[in-house]
């Protein structure tokens, strides 16, 4: 669709310099969504395709970066609606919050730093976050890249609150655990302090 | 490996997202503070999970690949303003 008024530069430095500054926040959140750097590229390019087609209906100084979000992610669920899927979601809360414990737990007794401050685990946190199922993934782009909070992201996926709760935990579970074994594997390893003299 | 943990403790655990999320109720919070106050190693489970989040949320992007797709962006843009290239 084209806009019907003639072409008007000024439209279009305008919205350049209201919205290119959020691009880099974005890409992440793109990037959260798909599992192809590509895909998210294309997302990201339909996203401001789109706001600025509808770029009237923004509201000046409202959160352009939100507002960004919303587009994005619109686009892209209804682009994967074509491929809907069934996928095994429901999960056991007390089972996962033991896993978690026991993650933790044997990440701290080889030693691993379990606060994974290593900067080189950004890579494998963007691969395990493409890795995750999609149903997961996407509470993980809502709630961790984009700041929704859970009722704000049960609206947008149309799952009840306690869904949200429980595929975000299971989400940061399995990062959490594949982190781990990550850090392990690479020999991220605590420092251990030097007793004094 | 096998790890024994109290059942108050797992609740706490089970709970931590939502703490760190802050979608506790008042009352909720109120029982795991006491519960964290009292408890190193649930403090640490916390921590652990509150230094994860904070990795997650902030992973980093290429500039350089920022710098190509908004020059792409803003290509796009003047094709669908009906604009010639810059």
């Amino acid at each position: 669709m084209s806009v019907s008024t003639p072409p008007d530069p000024h439209a279009v430095d305008a919205f350049e310099a209201e919205m290119l500054r959020h691009l880099p926040d974005v890409v992440r959140f793109a990037r959260s969504l798909t599992k192809d750097p590509a895909d998210a590229d294309d997302v990201v390019q339909e996203t401001y395709l789109r706001a600025f087609r509808a770029r009237e209906t923004f509201i000046p100084g409202s959160d352009g970066r939100r507002w960004l979000f919303t587009i994005a992610r619109n686009h892209f669920l209804r682009r994967r609606e074509r491929e809907a899927r069934m996928v095994t979601l429901d999960g056991e809360p007390e089972l996962d919050a033991v896993a978690t414990v026991q993650a933790q737990a044997a990440a701290k007794s080889v030693g691993v730093d379990p606060r994974l401050e290593h900067p080189d685990l950004a890579p494998a946190i963007a691969k395990a976050i493409a890795e995750l199922p999609e149903p997961f993934r996407l509470v993980v782009a809502l709630v961790d890249v984009a700041g929704l909070d859970y009722a704000e992201a049960a609206e947008q996926l149309g799952i009840p609150v306690g869904t949200v709760r429980s595929r975000l935990f299971r989400a940061r579970r399995t990062l959490q655990e594949r982190l781990l074994d990550h850090a392990r594997d690479a020999g991220f390893r605590v420092a251990v302090p030097q007793e004094a003299p | 490996m096998t790890v024994h943990v109290h059942a108050e403790c797992l609740a706490v655990v089970r709970a931590m997202y939502d703490y760190l999320d802050e979608e506790l109720t008042a009352e909720r919070l109120a029982e795991m503070q006491g519960h964290l106050a009292a408890c190193a190693g649930c403090r640490e489970h916390v921590e652990m999970a509150r230094c994860f989040l904070a990795r997650l949320s902030a992973l980093p992007v290429d500039e350089q690949d920022c710098a190509a797709l908004a020059e792409r962006v803003r290509a796009a843009l003047r094709r669908e303003a009906g604009l010639p290239p810059a």
